[in-house]
């Protein structure tokens, strides 16, 4: 407990105060004191050499004359008059100029005082007076003569105890002002302090986290000035807390809300991708049963036509012979053209079904992986736009290919590469507005960099900054709401860069988009 | 050094000699203001050629060997000082001024004239009776005074005041002297005897009439700023032209025998008027005024 108040007391900065203020007034007391005692004893000390060498004076004048006479008896009787008068004088020694004592003065010969203080003067002639021939022809007299000296003894035994009584006495008086003064010291700053305690109680209480708490102001000081800047600024943090708690209350709402928003982008994602894998099964599934019946058309067709052609002869002579004739409801001369071109149709379109179904089966079975190295850039456009006229609509939209004619062959998987083209593409015709202007697509052989460059320019609206800042991410997309999955140029960056090639989107607002593919040929690439 | 200061002040002395001769050497004891209001009296009186020695301007001088190299007509003392440089100065007549000790037995001499310092008795005893003193005491030194008492004695006695007198050998006699005189004398007549009378006892004769309210008559109006009543003093330019007389007379041959130490004839009478009306003594005359007298 007395410890505990004791670093308390340390650590008080109204102790600290009073301390010092109580230390500092006892020294400057003390110094005080001290200066006035020692001012005090010269005082008395010069005042008693004063009026010793006064009183030695005034008796060395009362007694020149009978000195000068040598009148022992005159002057024992001056001195007895005035030790009568001045009790303080306690022996008087006169000597004539011979150093003679004539008279021994001594006021109880046998206890002399022990404080003495001792005077000793000159008796001289009256200077005033001057000789009979000065006096008659105007002469200056001669210096003071001296005729004898003079010492003079006070009993300064009460001086002594003079000082020693002014000592205790201001010692004393000096004792109660101190205490006086501290006292008054300990009411004043118990008074002026009384803020700061105040403040500091609040500010603990604020350091605690209590913002709600409003410190009292008592007076307009500079502790009552900081309490009510703390007070304005505690009532800041508490609105700003409020703030804080109402935001994030906010904040957990809206992430609640977009959660279950994205869950549902998700989840359609999901059902779109878990469709398209469902779609290529599908895709394979049918390429399977498309495949044998086209197979026997083809069949079919071929020995149909190379039966027409072995049975064209014979009907031909048959025809010439007997003339023309029916076949098939129209005549022969006109039927003979028509059979050719059915077979050469039957022959055409089965081959392009099988091929379509090729591809379908092909690409729905992952093919797309395997790299050759003897891709050719512009084969891989031409099928892209093939691919992408043969999935749909794209109205008025114009798809120009500016191709140059001997491009490298490249090291890459021919179907991921039209995946690229396909997605660039789509993308390309999907931001033209109103459904209508020009997609150019140009491949062309970059010298500096020795790569082939695919550019897809379109006249579409723009991507906007933010989003062009975006586009590589997955599940972003501006067309979320119409479809699409956010996942096209994640994939297609992905494949370019597994091409070790590099993707640029340069895009103005309202003018178009601009998509540059680069991709190393074999001689920039190890 | 000491011997460079001599060889100067023997050349001061003796180049003015190369001078035409002159009449009278004068030997001034020192500079100052009555001094040099005897001589312009004396100046005033007799007009010859004259040579003036300082005795406070030179270390030593030889008074005796100027006045063989120059050869004077009159060698003319002002002061005591002077009258004992002229001391060994035989032949040449001297008349000695403003010295008290020219009446000393030991300053006679044959060649030796002047006027004295002490104003004749009877005008002293005028003013005593003036203020209704009948008794007057007066203290001396027979070396000194005799000479004077006996006249002061004699003029008393025609006057009928009673002198009290008291002689003194010492100055240290003179306290009890004085105090020997109080309720017995109703003035004290101070004498110009510089053993009745010296600065150390003349504190005792303003003591003494002050504490017996008795006026104090003066030679000398120096003391009436302390204390006493009345003074007569020398009138100095007179004093001059009494002694331009007595060195005209020499000089046109009569002898100094035939002039004898003479008396100032003629006194100043100066009075302190605060004393006098504390020691309520009235006075017939209120204004200062001369006295003269007359040997």
């Amino acid at each position: 407990m007395r410890l505990s108040y004791l670093k308390y007391l340390q650590t008080s900065f109204r102790f600290k105060l009073f301390a010092i203020f109580t230390v500092l007034t006892l020294l400057i007391t003390l110094i005080f004191s001290v200066v006035y005692i020692r001012s005090e004893i010269d005082s008395q000390k010069t005042r008693a050499e004063q009026r010793a060498s006064l009183l030695a004076t005034h008796l060395a004048g009362n007694i020149s004359l009978p000195l000068f006479a040598e009148n022992r008896a005159i002057m024992k009787q001056i001195l007895k008059e005035q030790a009568a008068l001045y009790p303080d004088i306690s022996a008087i020694t006169i000597r004539n100029e011979d150093k003679r004592i004539l008279v021994d003065f001594v006021r109880t010969p046998t206890t002399r005082p022990k404080n003495e203080l001792t005077k000793l003067v000159d008796v001289i002639s009256n200077p005033l007076g001057v000789s009979p021939e000065d006096a008659m022809t105007g002469d200056s007299s001669p210096p003071i003569a001296i005729i004898g000296s003079m010492q003079l003894s006070l009993d300064i035994s009460d001086m002594t105890v003079k000082i020693r009584e002014l000592t205790y006495k201001s010692l004393v008086i000096a004792f109660f002002f101190w205490l006086v003064v501290a006292v008054l010291s300990y009411l004043v700053l118990q008074k002026v302090t009384q803020s700061f305690k105040t403040f500091l109680e609040g500010l603990e209480t604020i350091k605690a986290g209590n913002y709600s708490i409003t410190i009292p102001v008592e007076r307009n000081d500079e502790p009552g000035r900081a309490a009510a800047a703390v007070n304005g600024l505690a009532a800041a943090l508490r609105s700003r807390d409020e703030e804080n708690s109402r935001l994030q209350e906010e904040l957990v709402n809206a992430l609640k809300m977009e959660v279950q928003e994205e869950k549902k982008q998700l989840m359609a994602k999901l059902i779109q991708t878990n469709r398209m894998t469902f779609l290529g099964l599908l895709a394979a599934s049918m390429a399977h049963e498309i495949n044998n019946p086209n197979g026997s058309i083809r069949l079919a067709g071929l020995y149909l036509s190379r039966a027409w052609l072995d049975a064209l002869p014979l009907l031909k002579r048959n025809a010439d012979e007997e003339g023309d004739f029916s076949l098939g409801g129209i005549p022969f001369s006109k039927a003979n053209r028509e059979i050719t071109s059915c077979c050469a149709t039957i022959e055409r379109n089965t081959e392009l079904i099988s091929k379509v179904v090729h591809d379908l089966r092909s690409y729905s079975l992952g093919e797309r992986y395997e790299f050759n190295s003897d891709v050719n850039v512009n084969q891989v456009i031409y099928n892209a736009i093939s691919t992408v006229r043969a999935y749909g609509r794209h109205g008025d939209m114009q798809v120009s290919v500016e191709s140059q004619a001997d491009l490298p062959l490249i090291y890459g998987s021919r179907h991921q590469l039209e995946q690229v083209v396909i997605n660039l593409l789509l993308n390309a015709l999907q931001a033209m507005p109103n459904v209508t202007g020009t997609v150019t697509i140009t491949s062309s052989l970059n010298q500096e960099s020795d790569k082939v460059d695919i550019t897809i320019s379109d006249q579409g609206s723009g991507i906007a900054p933010n989003d062009l800042e975006r586009l590589f991410e997955p599940f972003y997309s501006t067309r979320l709401d119409k479809g699409g999955s956010g996942l096209g140029l994640f994939v297609t960056n992905f494949l370019v860069s597994q091409h070790h090639g590099t993707l640029d989107f340069s895009s103005e607002l309202g003018k178009g988009t601009t998509v540059k593919v680069s991709l190393p040929t074999p001689t920039s690439h190890p | 050094m000491r011997y460079f200061i001599h060889l100067i002040a023997i050349l001061a002395l003796f180049l003015p000699t190369l001078a035409e001769a002159y009449d009278v050497l004068i030997v001034q004891s020192s500079r100052n203001s009555a001094y040099e209001e005897v001589l312009k009296g004396f100046r005033n009186t007799l007009r010859s050629s004259e040579r003036l020695i300082v005795l406070t301007d030179y270390a030593e001088a030889d008074i005796v060997r100027i006045v063989r190299e120059d050869q004077p007509r009159l060698v003319l003392a002002l002061g005591d000082r002077a009258l004992k440089a002229t001391k060994n100065v035989r032949q040449t007549p001297i008349i000695a001024m403003m010295a008290l000790g020219i009446h000393d037995k030991s300053s006679a001499r044959t060649n030796l004239t002047g006027v004295g310092m002490y104003i004749a008795p009877r005008p002293y005893l005028n003013l005593c009776q003036n203020m209704n003193a009948k008794r007057v005491g007066v203290i001396y030194n027979a070396a000194k005074s005799e000479w004077y008492l006996r006249q002061a004695r004699q003029e008393a006695r025609r006057q009928n005041i009673e002198l009290v007198l008291r002689e003194v050998s010492s100055p240290k006699e003179t306290l009890s002297q004085l105090s020997s005189m109080a309720g017995v004398v109703d003035a004290v007549w101070m004498l110009p005897d510089s053993v009745a009378i010296t600065r150390e006892t003349l504190e005792a004769y303003m003591r003494f009439s002050h504490e017996n309210r008795i006026p104090l008559v003066s030679f000398a109006d120096a003391y009436l700023g302390l204390g006493a009543a009345a003074a007569l003093e020398l009138d100095r330019l007179d004093l001059g032209r009494q002694a331009g007389e007595m060195a005209s007379a020499l000089l046109n041959g009569t002898s100094v025998s035939k002039l004898p130490l003479s008396q100032p004839r003629r006194a100043v009478y100066k009075t302190n008027r605060s004393v006098l009306k504390n020691l309520g003594v009235i006075l017939d005359q209120t204004e200062t005024i001369n006295i003269s007298s007359s040997e």
